[in-house]
């Protein structure tokens, strides 16, 4: 009987020691954006598929972004959106989309006045994440033929919320909760959704270096299969999940709140689903979505090389 | 049986309730009344509190706003001197007690060469040591934080969403941003103060009005302000409380979307059963403080106040029902010994001692009522003893007029060879009126049956006179028409009362069977069982000297004749049917051969009441039978 106990520790060590080391770097600071990831590490999905997981996340005012520790090495994989990703690619940035997260885009603008289309932004001064999403910007002023004087900022709704700006970029999962949090609901016709006006880029995806994924390609297709069941796990068992995600933020010093890291899961799981198949399937992004991308940051000038669909979508 | 309750304890247990009732009544509009007022008063306090409170925090606010201006004004002043601005934020929070931390961080490259710029110096919560730095870096990028970036936009200043820093107090503050301007109006510089926000906390801590009340101050964000560093609603608003609230709860969302709305403002809501009020106003800059009580406890004192009513009602109650109680008791207490008197009197002692009553009420009244009554029953049985005395007197008299009257009738008959006779007089009160009469001179036999007009004793008297009168005169042998007109006019004379007498008289000769009569207004005879025919003539008494019609006939021997009054063929049964002519005459056919005359009579009458079925008798009966043998 020690015999055996005695070989099965000892196989238990030898498997914990080959238990290939990765540090995954989502987009944010810890919110439910991430519930998916939050869950296949607490269930131990990802131990089960023999990945020892790190989950490591930004700092607010961080001056390094994901891109530069995904590719310096700091980290193997990380979240990022797709027009940051192909724009890196373009730059020489050999980086690869190996996980579609969401499926469709939850950008909105929400102004102080009401708006009904991107016309009505002209002249406004307008609210922006600090960090990305100036390709964005400057395809909205291009192709509605508007000025507007974009305001960056860090975190959060103050700007709006003190009237510091005109109007403010947001998720729908994340600040526009933050928002109705902190002021009530806001009426409809003070919310711009530029998916009605054809801007249908899928945002989240999860991105690995070429070199890491050549060198790791199981470790990485281990990582995204836990992802996904975590993912799935999340969207099965809510309460548990909000759990997990309120006592990651607060171990983080993320002051929030639990109605609104619920309403942010309840968003962003509705975002994974494929409009195509109506189904949550994590589809890669299509070449038809892609191409529209591409030719849109061309056009722009933000790119001047097309990266190939297969180069950044695997 | 169930015992009946005394008439002052039914009296005092109806004023009792009735009072119960007004009590009640009292006790309810007084209650009502009283929660109204004090929920009133209650909600104008609390809204006098928040007034107050705001005031109190605003001043506490404005020392700090003042600091921070002269501060900016300084530093605008001396910003080319670099130490300086260092010890300006140095002296801020030395000279300020409620100040942790202070900046003056300016723009961008506001100095040459110098990304970032700000001095600042800040007291550390635990030792209260005051450090300096330079607060910007590139993983601390102030432009882009809100105490920073807003007055940097706006160009006003402003209170921030409270926050951890962790750059600078590494505690839960706030912090005021005033923005300093060039000539131009563009912001050069953001001069701050970190308030550490537990002194506004102690100050909503000691202004809350009840024990249950919740005094908040809520940021633009709707971030609660009044919370310490470890408390659990950090990170909460107002809206994200909403969230976990019943989603039905129209009062809570109402109440919220019009405290968030910047006014100043009361209103009621309900959480589950229990009722409350929130009275809400915004701060100058934007904050909103509101306090909110629970009825239960703001009512707490009225509920006491009810119990003591209650209580004292009860104690009145009993006072009221004991008070009534004796006071009934001593009022009706001469009733009972009236209801004694009363019973005396019925008994039939007139004389007994009514209660002595000393007041002048109604029961006073009763009681002289009762003298009176007492006297004239005294009196009433006086007189009637006086009147049964005579009425007595009287009829022993009558009696005795109706002993002579009876005694003047033959009652011996005579037992005779050729005839048998028999006659009764069965008067229908005390004196009658009726008469018969038979008297034997030699070979002839007189008789005579007849009936005064009225009754009593004057008919009487009229009939004493007309027997004494019949009896003489035939006596003196004298022809029957002529015995008749003499005893006409002897009873008329001297009857000034109109008086009369119907009378049959016959006379038989006992030898030959001649048979004489003379009938003055009377019934006709039965002779065998038929009316013998007679001329009625008149009653005697009616006309002095009236020449009356002798008749005459024969009675054989056997004849049976049947003298009688209109008694005996008028005597009525209840339903007013008379015996009858023919009843006499069925009766004298059947029974014309009963032994003797006294059977004869005594049958007759027993026919007449057996026929009556016992009704009164209303008039004088008299039979009269002969036998001729």
């Amino acid at each position: 009987m020690k015999r055996l106990i005695s070989i099965f520790l000892a196989l238990s060590l030898v498997t914990s020691a080959m238990a290939q080391k990765l540090t995954f770097m989502p987009q944010w600071t810890p919110q439910a954006q991430f519930a998916g990831f939050y869950m296949a590490q607490e269930m131990g999905f990802y131990a089960q598929e023999g990945l020892d997981v790190e989950i490591l996340h930004i700092k607010a005012n961080s001056t390094e972004s994901i891109l530069t520790q995904l590719v310096s090495g700091k980290v193997q994989i990380a979240g990022q959106q797709l027009l940051q990703s192909i724009i890196a690619r373009s730059d020489g940035q050999k980086i690869l989309n190996v996980m579609q997260i969401t499926q469709k885009s939850g950008l909105w603008c929400v102004s102080h006045t009401p708006v009904s289309k991107p016309e009505d932004l002209q002249g406004m001064k307008i609210g922006k994440w600090k960090s990305g999403y100036s390709e964005f910007c400057d395809m909205l002023e291009t192709y509605n033929n508007l000025h507007i004087n974009w305001v960056p900022f860090i975190n959060g709704i103050n700007l709006y919320v003190y009237g510091a700006v005109d109007a403010t970029l947001c998720y729908s999962f994340s600040e526009y909760i933050a928002l109705q949090l902190a002021i009530g609901d806001i009426p409809d016709n003070q919310v711009l959704k530029f998916s009605d006006f054809g801007y249908e880029c899928p945002e989240d995806g999860l991105y690995v270096t070429e070199e890491y994924y050549a060198q790791n390609k199981d470790a990485v297709d281990k990582f995204v299969r836990a992802s996904k069941k975590g993912w799935e796990y999340a969207r099965t068992h809510k309460k548990q999940t909000l759990e997990v995600v309120m006592r990651i933020c607060s171990e983080n010093h993320i002051v929030t709140n639990r109605a609104m890291q619920e309403r942010m899961l309840d968003n962003y799981i509705s975002l994974q689903t494929n409009p195509a198949t109506g189904k949550i399937d994590f589809a890669p992004v299509t070449l038809s979505v892609y191409n529209d991308v591409t030719k849109a940051l061309l056009e722009t000038g933000y790119i001047v090389n097309k990266p190939e669909y297969k180069e950044v979508i695997r | 049986m169930k015992r009946q309750k005394s008439f002052s304890t039914r009296l005092s247990l109806n004023i009792l309730f009735v009072t119960s009732v007004l009590f009640l009544l009292a006790i309810g509009v007084a209650s009502l009344s009283a929660h109204l007022l004090i929920a009133d008063e209650a909600e104008n306090s609390a809204g006098h509190l928040l007034d107050a409170t705001i005031t109190k925090i605003e001043k506490s606010l404005m020392e700090i706003e003042a600091a921070v201006q002269v501060t900016a004004w300084v530093a605008d002043e001396q910003k080319s001197n670099k130490d300086y601005l260092y010890e300006m934020t140095r002296a801020v929070v030395e000279k300020t007690d409620k100040i942790q931390g202070c900046a003056i961080a300016f723009a961008p490259y506001y100095f040459e060469g110098e990304y970032y710029f700000s001095p600042y110096s800040s007291r550390d919560s635990q030792t209260g040591e005051i450090q300096t730095i330079q607060l910007g870096n590139p993983s601390y990028d102030y432009f882009y934080m809100d105490w920073f970036q807003i007055p940097f936009l706006s160009g006003n200043p402003c209170w921030s969403e409270p926050y951890f820093d962790e750059g600078g107090g590494r505690f839960y503050m706030t912090t005021y941003s005033y923005p300093i301007k060039d000539s131009e109006g563009n912001v050069i510089a953001v001069v701050t103060a970190d308030v550490n926000i537990e002194w506004i906390a102690d100050i909503l801590e000691s202004v809350r009005p009840y024990n249950s009340s919740h005094v908040s101050l809520v940021s633009r964000s709707g971030a609660y302000i009044n919370i310490d560093s470890g408390s659990s609603m950090i990170g909460e608003t107002v809206y994200s409380t909403l969230a976990y609230v019943d989603d039905d709860d129209d009062d809570i969302d109402s109440l919220v979307m019009s405290m968030m709305s910047g006014t100043r403002g009361t209103r009621k809501y309900s959480r589950g059963s229990n009722m409350s009020f929130a009275v809400f106003g915004p701060l100058a800059n934007g904050w909103i403080l509101s306090i909110s009580c629970d009825y239960r406890e703001v009512l707490a004192r009225t509920s006491k106040m009810q119990i003591i009513l209650i209580f004292i009602a009860l104690i009145g109650l009993l006072l009221i029902f004991i008070s009534c109680y004796s006071i009934i008791k001593k009022l009706t207490r001469p009733l009972v010994k009236f209801s004694e008197s009363a019973r005396q009197i019925a008994k039939g002692d007139f004389n007994t001692v009514l209660p002595e009553i000393k007041s002048e009420d109604e029961i006073r009244q009763l009681r002289d009522a009762f003298d009176d009554m007492q006297h004239s029953l005294n009196e009433y049985i006086e007189n009637l003893k006086k009147t049964m005395a005579t009425n007595e007197r009287f009829s022993s008299e009558l009696n005795v007029a109706s002993r002579i009257q009876m005694a003047m009738l033959p009652k011996d008959f005579p037992k005779h060879e050729r005839f048998d006779l028999c006659a009764l007089l069965k008067p229908a009160k005390e004196v009658g009126g009726d008469l018969y009469d038979f008297l034997q001179k030699e070979d002839k036999l007189y008789f005579a049956v007849g009936d005064v007009s009225g009754k009593g004793v004057p008919a009487s008297m009229f009939m004493a006179i007309t027997r004494a009168a019949f009896h003489f005169l035939a006596n003196m042998g004298i022809e029957l028409d002529e015995l008749t007109g003499t005893l006409n006019n002897a009873v008329c004379e001297g009857n000034d009362t109109g008086m009369f007498v119907t009378m049959f008289i016959g006379c038989v000769d006992l030898k030959t069977g001649e048979f004489k009569y003379c009938n003055a207004g009377h019934n006709p005879v039965v002779v065998n069982g038929e009316f013998l025919d007679v001329k009625p003539n008149i009653a005697l008494g009616l006309f002095p000297g009236f020449k009356f019609q002798m008749q005459t006939g024969r009675l054989e021997s056997g004849a049976h004749v049947i003298l009688y009054t209109d008694g005996v063929t008028e005597a009525e049964r209840s339903d007013k049917q008379q015996f009858g002519d023919s009843a006499l005459l069925d009766w004298a056919k059947s029974h014309a051969g009963l032994a003797t005359q006294k059977e004869a009579c005594c049958n007759l009458l027993d026919t007449v009441h057996i026929f009556t079925e016992g009704n009164e008798q209303n008039d004088d009966i008299t039979i009269m039978t002969l036998k001729i043998k």
